[in-house]
């Protein structure tokens, strides 16, 4: 029987049909994101209080923010923010990885013990925690009642020093998960005879560790760090649940102070700059994380 | 011919479905979208039984479309600013009122005050606050609240203590309590919630500064830093760090989590709004409610008042929506039997008095001391300002905002109060003060 051959379109009408395809999704990309991130950027020049009549300031807003007190403080803390989460979750989710990894039959349970953190809700899981670090009735009632008077008088969210660490551990106890998670699914990916090689010339756990494991995972490690990063930025909800960014400005974040700037004190303008920066801040550690990629540091 | 009868058949089709169309313009529902600020099966029993339910028997081819909500004025502004907004809106007060009709967004009510003559039943007080000097009424206002202190009963009458009517006798009370070895003689919470400062601010300005130099303040004939106004930020702190409130820790604790303590006995006092005795009711707690207490030489227990809300009409509503609003709003003011039923279902109370004719009897004893406690202040001329009552929007919202920083020592009384000088004399030069009583 002859086979029939159906004629495929033409290169011309194909490239068409695939941005047909491609626009709805575009459209509402650009209704959706492009446009409100374009008027952002638009009423960053502007002295806006949210619903009245806008006044164009030029550049004022962003000599406002440069003097601001409050925004390299925000800044600071979102350096230390960042600090801490591409230290410990990565070293404790790959730690964690690893011994889960050589888990049998209970590697599921496992899992998704350490996962669940992660689809508790922000807002609830905040709430809990703040009646966990309450001065009176929380963990410090349970650290006197053992002894330890002295620790039991911490203000875990009452503190200046420590507020910020407080809400950090928090949030490292609801991430730390996804990224074993994350971990596990590319340590499942590493070639076993690569192991079984090194086995038999000898390696030492460590050396597999780190001339087979590490080099294996270096893309996922590489993504979660970038998207860490780009995270730690626009980090909110844990943030302004617990603290509202307090006491003071202790643990204000660049996200809290935009959303005080907009929703407390009503200047969209001002608010809308910081926004702008904080954008242009993780576009500027994504590109140097690039760079420093294409140097050689992924596999 | 096949066409014809075609046309014909068409056209005896859409003239019997003529009848049906004008039947469904004369039962169109015209649907009143109202943003509240009470939340809550309360809230609604509240607003739908005693105002709601009695406008729609009178319009029964209206719907109110209630959306109860949380940090109200937040919402609005957000769904105003999104081009859309609710018909009627509840918000927090007079100067979130003046910003939204400044801003276009709301309409003014002085038309609707003389038609329905609401101007003859709402305390002038009020009514003067939603008011511009050009006559505008930004807003019709709501409830009245004010500032007031509490104590446990069963507590103080065990070890004999009283409630404090001046700062001394409030000190020396705070040692008694503390030596008794309770958590503290009280506590405020604001974790999360800066804005819970201005309920001691608003109390300061009251008994501190007193009602004529604050009104100076606003007027600009005092400035933050004459003494009698200064001395609230400062006694405020020396409060805070002697620990009268709390233990330096008001930054750890949530509202919740002190009004808790006291309920609980770990704390002997609160200070808070007149809200606060429904909240001792519901929560059986045998207390004391007086004013607070004289913190000056020569200034009196003073009751910090407010309009606790005001309601706005969204401008874009067309005149035949606005004026079936404005029908809904007249059953607040015009039916004194419905308010005093609302007043003995838990309802706040509003800006007009209440005829006591009309209870039943069935009003809880605190809130009759309360309602007594307040009018009796009212009369002798014994009230204050509320800062979100009567002072412009920024300058209390940086005034709580930064209260942590200023009681931590992260912010200088100086800069502070210089701070707010500044944005004040920014509204006193552009007239956007709110009116002062």
């Amino acid at each position: 029987m002859q086979a029939t051959t159906v004629p495929r379109p033409a290169k011309k009408h194909r490239k068409w049909l695939v941005y047909f395809f491609v626009l709805p999704a575009f459209l509402l990309h650009f209704i959706f994101i492009a446009l409100p991130s374009l008027a952002t950027v638009f009423y960053s020049f502007f002295d806006w209080n949210g619903i009245g009549q806008a006044t164009f300031i030029g550049l004022q807003n962003y000599r406002e923010m440069f003097q601001d007190a409050d925004f390299y403080v925000a800044l600071q803390n979102n350096l230390k923010w960042i600090a801490i989460f591409i230290t410990v979750p990565v070293a404790l989710g790959l730690l964690m990885a690893l011994w889960v990894s050589r888990l049998q039959k209970t590697q599921m349970f496992f899992r998704t013990i350490y996962f669940l953190p992660y689809i508790i809700a922000a807002a609830m899981a905040g709430r809990i925690w703040c009646s966990y670090l309450n001065p009176y009735f929380g963990i410090n009632s349970v650290l006197k009642s053992i002894g330890l008077t002295e620790l039991g008088k911490t203000l875990w969210l009452g503190d200046k020093e420590i507020a910020l660490y407080s809400v950090a551990f928090v949030d490292l106890w609801h991430f730390w998960g996804f990224v074993m998670v994350m971990f596990l699914g590319a340590l499942q990916q590493v070639e076993p005879t690569l192991y079984e090689s090194a086995k038999v010339e000898g390696a030492t756990k460590l050396q597999e560790f780190t001339n087979i494991t590490i080099p294996s995972i270096m893309p996922t490690l590489t993504f979660i760090v970038i998207t860490i990063i780009m995270w730690s930025f626009l980090t909110f909800d844990y943030v302004w649940v617990m603290t509202g960014g307090g006491p003071g400005n202790a643990s204000e974040l660049i996200s809290t102070l935009v959303y005080r700037n907009a929703y407390s004190f009503y200047r969209t303008g001002y608010a809308s700059t910081i926004c702008v920066v904080q954008t242009l801040l993780s576009v500027l550690a994504y590109a140097i994380l690039q760079v420093v990629k294409k140097r050689g540091w992924d596999v | 011919m096949k066409k014809l009868v075609s046309l014909l058949l068409v056209t005896l089709l859409l003239a019997s479905l003529l009848p049906l169309t004008v039947m469904a313009e004369e039962e169109e529902v015209i649907t009143i979208t109202w943003m509240d600020d009470r939340t809550g099966e309360d809230g609604w029993y509240q607003r739908y039984e005693f105002l709601i339910k009695p406008f729609l028997e009178e319009h029964p081819n209206v719907e109110i479309d209630w959306q109860p909500t949380q940090d109200i004025t937040k919402q609005v502004k957000i769904a105003l600013a999104a081009g859309t907004g609710p018909d009627l809106m509840s918000i927090d007060g007079p100067s979130d009122a003046l910003e939204l009709y400044e801003s276009g967004r709301t309409v003014d009510l002085a038309p609707a005050v003389e038609k329905y003559g609401w101007d003859k039943v709402i305390y002038d007080w009020a009514l003067d606050v939603t008011t511009t000097p050009e006559g505008v009424v930004t807003g019709v206002p709501a409830q009245y609240e004010g500032m007031l202190f509490y104590g446990n009963k069963d507590i103080m009458d065990q070890y004999g203590w009283t409630m404090p009517t001046t700062y001394e006798e409030l000190k020396t009370l705070a040692a008694e309590i503390r030596e008794a070895g309770f958590v503290a003689p009280m506590i405020l919470g604001t974790q999360n919630i800066p804005r819970r400062n201005e309920w001691w601010y608003s109390t300061l300005f009251g008994c501190y500064a007193g009602r004529e130099a604050t009104k100076d303040l606003l007027e600009g004939h005092k400035t933050f830093f004459d003494p009698e106004i200064s001395g609230v930020f400062t006694t405020y702190k020396e409060m805070w760090d002697t620990g009268i409130i709390g233990n330096q820790d008001t930054f750890a604790v949530t509202t919740d989590d002190g009004r808790a303590m006291y309920y609980s006995g770990m704390t002997v006092m609160n200070m808070e709004g007149d809200w606060f005795v429904l909240n001792g009711i519901e929560n059986n707690m045998n207390q004391y409610i007086t004013l607070p207490p004289s913190f000056r030489e020569g200034v009196p227990q003073t009751y910090a008042l407010s309009v606790g809300g005001c309601y706005a009409v969204n401008a874009s509503c067309s005149p035949e929506k606005q004026e079936l609003i404005f029908e809904l709003l007249d059953i607040l003011y015009s039916r004194p039997d419905l308010y005093a039923a609302s007043i003995e279902a838990g309802a706040q109370v509003n800006c007009i008095p209440l005829d006591e004719q009309y209870l039943t009897g069935k009003l809880a004893q605190p809130v009759l001391d309360k309602l007594a406690l307040t009018e009796k202040a009212m009369e002798e001329g014994n009230v204050g300002h509320c800062t979100w009552t009567f002072f412009p929007q920024d300058v209390r919202v940086y005034m709580y905002e930064k209260a942590d920083a200023y009681l931590m020592g992260d912010l200088a009384l100086e800069d502070y109060l210089g701070e707010m000088q500044r944005m004040l004399d920014v509204h006193l030069e552009n007239g956007t003060v709110p009116p002062v009583m």
